[in-house]
């Protein structure tokens, strides 16, 4: 349940993230396309239930991340999931800026605010912010992507399009990055000309020019800016307070999320300090592996460098893992209902486990790898029609 | 004795990382001369009361192409009267100047200390004079957007090939060569990612446009960047840390990962400080030229920051040393029992020679004397660096000659075991020794010992200052010192190589060759035991001489007159040895020819015997009746030889004309039968006996063909059987030979003739078969 929900909630995110990006590419031909072809992109998720749906995806998304955080295991695990784990915990960080710069400018002027503004703060008032952004981009793509292809990568019709796939995983985020990068160029260009004109003119509508530049930035430095906002009956004093209203909340929140991981961390700690016991494996090939008892039999073999077949990176949905016990004076966990599904879908035998699903006490355990360390998505449909066919004929 | 070679090899490959340590830190203090040199430019400009307008015009001057050209003529003949007058001015001046050098920069060393407190904020306010604080925010955004556009291309290319590589990981080579194969596949698809990220990186950089110093900051981190990845590809390839089938050197899996840690990060930060040397020396020339008070402020901190990172760097690869030491001793420790204190020591040895070495090459960075430091480092790498390749090829070698028999023995030597019984080993060591790889063992160390010394050498001439290939044209004493040596030492390794190469292979064949046993006919190796050891003797002569000549030649000593005087003295020594060198250049052909071996029968002219010896002149033939024959080659026209491949022999019978031939066929048929199953000489038949039926007709009788064909020298025996067995069947099967009988038919009308006239025809008769009777004895045979 919490795995369709995970993935569910990440494909929403990730599909937000793709058109907000594609939007973002365009600014590779010019600045004023952006801002012209953003109401098209962004049709769809400013209608209400929608956006309200993005939200409760995230939060979702981000408890259920929080909840698995809590009951790994261990921490050492592939290159893969440690980039996914660490970029996941990023993200949060580095989009509360974002989004709430971005809220409390369409609450004090009451649109949201263009590409043109904001990319003129990003890359001219305040690179930190650009930087945090280009980071924040980099940081949830690759996260999405990890969690997309080993989500897609088991489905049968995977292989014939992986190829066409990939290339689009790096395109989407080069290009919005390079649209990022020219459209600065050109919102700095058109801020300098407008500068040299209005110093040219009189040195009064440069501050005009400047307030819809800086409209959100949330820090004292442009005061000035606000004072000759006239238009929008505001005072300077109230934006003020707003600002430093809405800097507080972020703060507040970035160091609540930080308070919230330690407190899960220390949790997780707690949880698994009784683990001191330690356990033998001996493998079908004659390896044997001693290890402490807590992380899962899949996760022990990655960290001695055993090679291992999973190619769902232990998350009970592709069987790769799967093992034969031989012999176990150890007391393995019972198999949870997912393990049962996928070993009924399998057609396997009583003795046969999950690698990923079975965390051994103290003992030695006999066991057999069922599938070879190196076996790709096709060859593992192939293998399940076979079996299927031979299934047939047996009965 | 292959137990012991794993052992010490370990030893060898803790220099292999010291190596690479230090080299890291050469090639980062070669980064750091630049800043030197900004810094002794920007310390004489001090000194020179200089007005704007004066540099104005000096500038206008300098831009004139006339003043240019007048400027070289001029500075080139200073120039050579400067080397000269170094060359002459004495040790005791130069020994000043070194002085003089080293209190100077004693002098900035001490600046440099009292201001390395405030040496970040100086260099951050320069750096900011240059670029504002949010250009230098978003060169790290545009550093970012390019790595992760790198790391995006790498990714694809893993993506695609990655089940290839993941394949590749897992198969475990059983050989050498597929090892070899697979970890260099396996490099390359590394190689590829790597090329994929520049691609990526270096491509998008170069898409947009820059501020100078922008550009270089970016450049300098993306090259860094890739540098340090190539750098530990390149140590993955060979210390696969985590797969130990692709290991292509003799280590555990605790060693390879804690050199491949250290060396990951002694790259890393070597790397790092020479990209912060270069960026600090590039602020410098990017600052404006007249604020040199910046400028030498800048410097000092600049010197300081970088004397600090230095000594980081030295401690951080002394603790790496140190690591690597503690890791190696202990392990020597448990796998040896009865060795335990030589590979120990050993151990101890190179870590303080490293730590030395390190040690004083940093002290000479901080007195300045770049020549020396370099200089010592390269001779000091020279040695274990030599070593280290012998150790390695030696084990490259093992493992391609007893492949099977290192699989199962390699886990042994690795774990804490002690080794399989010495015996085993031994044997196996015998069974590498024939291996035809087991050749090329020692030549192949010699090369990669001349390359090294090779290399060595040409990078201490660069370090001096001289070009090694535009040697010629050198013309201070030094120079040509070089060049006398470089000379002398590519003939003697040159020569060594081909010595070594030439004696390694006649060794082996001499080593090979048994000498036949009694009674057995020698092989084809008889005839180099004979050859070899000649042309080992001609080999070395040819080669000291020609070494000795272009040795002198190198020297400067005119090899004419002796080349002539050896020409003439060569002359008159060939006319008078004109024979005696016709029998040896005969008689090595003869010789390469095969014509004859110890042993054979073989005929020359009149003469024929066995051959009893092969000398250098002549050859030894005994007669089977004893006498000994010598000949010397160079009176051999032609040869027969009558122990090569086969012999057939062919015997006559007379038989009467009124003999049943069938049943002559199938006797004879039955004796070859007989003699084939005969348990002395059955064996020797190539073809058995066999009838050939009447050969011809003769007056009194049929001539009856009988052939076989045997082994050389087995002849004569079957042939006396042959005769006897068909003798002994013929005559119990009916079958008289012919005799040699006249019919005299005397015209009587039927009255009986009495004795004496029967005497007198019978006498008549007899003078009438006289002029036919056998001719002698047949020539001799044995």
């Amino acid at each position: 349940m919490s795995r369709k929900l995970s993935i569910i909630s990440g494909l929403i995110i990730f599909l937000f993230v793709m058109t907000h990006l594609l939007n973002l590419s365009l600014g590779i031909f010019s600045l004023e396309l952006l801002d012209s072809s953003r109401p098209y992109f962004f049709a769809v998720w400013s209608f209400l239930p929608i956006e309200i749906l993005l939200m409760t995806a995230f939060i979702i998304h981000s408890c259920i991340a929080l909840r698995s955080l809590y009951l790994r295991n261990t921490l050492q695990m592939s290159h893969q999931d440690k980039l996914q784990l660490v970029s996941s915990l990023l993200i949060i960080p580095l989009l509360i800026p974002h989004v709430f710069a971005l809220k409390m400018a369409e609450q004090t002027l009451g649109a949201s605010p263009t590409f043109t503004s904001v990319l003129t703060i990003m890359w001219l008032d305040l690179p930190l912010e650009g930087l945090r952004q280009v980071l924040l981009v980099i940081v949830v793509w690759v996260h999405g992507c990890i969690g997309l292809f080993t989500w897609l990568r088991l489905k049968p019709w995977w292989n014939s399009l992986a190829h066409f796939i990939y290339p689009l995983a790096v395109a989407i985020p080069t290009l919005a990055l390079l649209g990022f990068v020219e459209a600065g160029r050109e919102a700095i260009q058109l801020h300098q000309d407008k500068q040299m004109l209005s110093a040219k003119n009189s040195p009064a509508a440069d501050v005009t020019d400047l307030t819809m530049l800086n409209q959100k930035i949330p820090k004292t430095r442009s005061k000035t800016a606000y004072t000759n906002q006239v238009n929008l009956q505001l005072t300077p004093q109230v934006i003020q307070a707003l600002i430093l209203k809405v800097d507080r909340i972020k703060r507040i929140s970035i160091y609540c999320y930080f308070a919230l991981l330690m407190a899960l961390f220390i949790a997780r700690h707690i949880r698994i300090r009784k683990n001191r016991a330690s356990v033998e494996l001996h493998y079908g090939d004659g390896e044997v592996v001693r290890s402490k008892v807590g992380p899962n039999l899949l996760e022990i073999a990655i960290l001695n460098d055993i090679p291992h077949a999973n190619l769902c990176h232990g998350k009970g949905r592709c069987g790769t893992c799967r093992i034969r016990i031989l012999s176990s004076s150890s007391q393995l966990t019972p198999v949870s209902t997912l393990e049962q599904a996928m070993l009924t879908k399998l057609q396997c035998s009583d003795d046969t486990r999950l690698a990923c699903q079975t965390s051994p006490s103290e003992g030695v355990i006999h066991l057999e790898k069922l599938l070879a360390p190196d076996v790709q998505p096709q060859n593992l449909h192939v293998h399940e029609k076979t079996a299927a066919v031979d299934q047939e004929a047996l009965s | 004795m292959n137990f012991f070679f794993i052992n010490f090899s370990k030893h060898t490959f803790l220099r292999c990382f010291l190596l690479i340590a230090l080299t890291c830190v050469f090639a980062f203090n070669i980064g750091n001369n630049r800043v030197s040199a900004a810094q002794a430019n920007s310390t004489e400009s001090i000194y020179l009361p200089i007005h704007n307008t004066k540099v104005l015009e000096l500038k206008k001057l300098l831009s004139d192409p006339n003043v240019q050209q007048w400027l070289e003529d001029v500075t080139v003949q200073p120039n050579t009267q400067r080397t000269t007058e170094t060359n002459t001015s004495g040790f005791r001046e130069n020994l000043s100047l070194v002085i003089e050098q080293i209190r100077t920069r004693k002098e900035h060393l001490l600046i440099a200390w009292q201001q390395s407190a405030q040496a970040p904020s100086t260099i951050i306010s320069g750096w900011q004079s240059q670029m504002s604080n949010s250009q230098s925010l978003r060169a790290i955004t545009y550093i970012l957007i390019f790595l992760f556009v790198g790391a995006g291309f790498e990714w694809l290319f893993a993506q695609y090939t990655g089940p290839r590589l993941l394949s590749l990981e897992l198969q475990k080579p059983d050989n050498l060569r597929q090892k070899v194969s697979t970890a260099s596949l396996r490099a390359l698809f590394t190689f590829g990612g790597l090329v994929f990220f520049a691609i990526g990186s270096i491509g998008v950089f170069l898409s947009f446009e820059w501020l100078p110093l922008t550009a270089y900051l970016v450049l300098e981190i993306l090259i860094v960047i890739l540098l340090v990845r190539f750098g530990i590809a390149i140590f993955r390839f060979f210390l696969a840390p985590r797969l130990k089938e692709l290991r292509l050197v003799p280590l555990s899996n605790a060693e390879a990962k804690a050199i491949y840690f250290w060396a990951g990060i002694i790259i890393f930060l070597t790397a790092l400080n020479s990209a912060l040397a270069n960026i600090f020396t590039q602020l410098f020339d990017a600052l404006p030229v007249l604020d040199i008070l910046a400028v030498d402020v800048l410097s000092y901190s600049a010197l300081a920051i970088n004397t600090i990172n230095n000594f980081a760097l030295l401690l951080l690869a002394l603790l790496a040393t140190y690591r690597l030491y503690v890791i190696f001793s202990t392990k020597t420790e448990s796998t040896t029992t009865a060795n335990q204190q030589t590979p120990h020591n050993k151990a101890k040895f190179w870590a303080l020679y490293f730590a030395a070495l390190l040690a004083i090459s940093y002290l000479l960075w901080l007195i300045d004397i770049q020549i020396a430091m370099k200089s010592l480092v390269v001779l000091g790498l020279l040695i274990p660096s030599s070593r280290l390749f012998a150790t390695w090829i030696n084990y490259l070698f093992d493992q391609a000659t007893h492949q099977s028999d290192y699989s199962n023995n390699a886990p042994l030597a690795y774990s804490d075991q002690p080794p399989a019984d010495e015996l085993e080993l031994n044997e196996q060591n015998s069974n590498a020794g024939n291996h035809p790889y087991e050749n090329y063992r020692l030549i192949t160390r010699r090369l990669t010992r001349f390359i090294l010394i090779v290399v060595a050498i040409l990078s201490l001439m660069i370090i001096w200052g001289y070009n090694p290939f535009s040697l010629s044209s050198a013309s201070t004493m030094t120079g040509k010192i070089f060049q006398i040596t470089i000379d002398v030492l590519a003939a003697i390794l040159i020569a060594d190589l081909i010595w070594v190469w030439a004696r390694t292979y006649i060794d082996k064949r001499l080593a090979d060759y048994r000498p036949p046993e009694d009674g057995h006919a020698p092989g084809p190796e008889a005839r180099m035991a004979t050859l070899l050891p000649l042309l080992r003797t001609i080999l070395i002569v040819t080669l000291f001489s020609m070494v000795t000549f272009s040795v002198l030649a190198s020297l400067g000593f005119n090899i004419g007159p002796l080349l002539a005087g050896a020409g003439v003295i060569g002359l008159a020594i060939g006319f008078g040895a004109q024979t005696l060198v016709k029998d040896v250049v005969s008689g090595i052909f003869y010789l390469i020819d095969d014509a004859f071996r110890v042993g054979e029968y073989i005929e020359i002219g009149d003469l024929r015997g066995t051959v009893e010896s092969i000398s250098i002149r002549s050859l030894r033939v005994r007669h089977h009746r004893g006498a000994v024959h010598t000949i010397p080659f160079g009176e051999l026209k032609s040869i027969t030889n009558h122990s090569r491949d086969w012999v057939i022999m062919k015997l006559e019978f007379r038989i009467p004309f009124d003999t049943n031939m069938q049943q002559v066929k199938k006797l004879i048929k039955k004796i070859g039968v007989e003699l084939l199953n005969n348990p002395d000489f059955g064996h020797s038949f190539i073809e058995p006996l066999k009838s050939q039926g009447v050969r011809r007709m003769e007056e009194f009788n049929m001539v009856l063909g009988v052939k076989f064909m045997t082994r050389p020298g087995e002849q004569w025996v079957i042939r006396r059987e042959a005769y006897h067995k068909i003798r002994d069947t013929f005559e119990a099967n009916g079958i008289g030979l012919a005799e040699r009988n006249v019919k005299v038919q005397v015209l009587s009308d039927g009255e009986p003739l009495n004795e004496k006239t029967k005497q007198a025809i019978v006498g008549a008769a007899h003078n009438a078969i006289e002029p036919q009777a056998p001719k002698g004895p047949i020539p001799d045979e044995p």
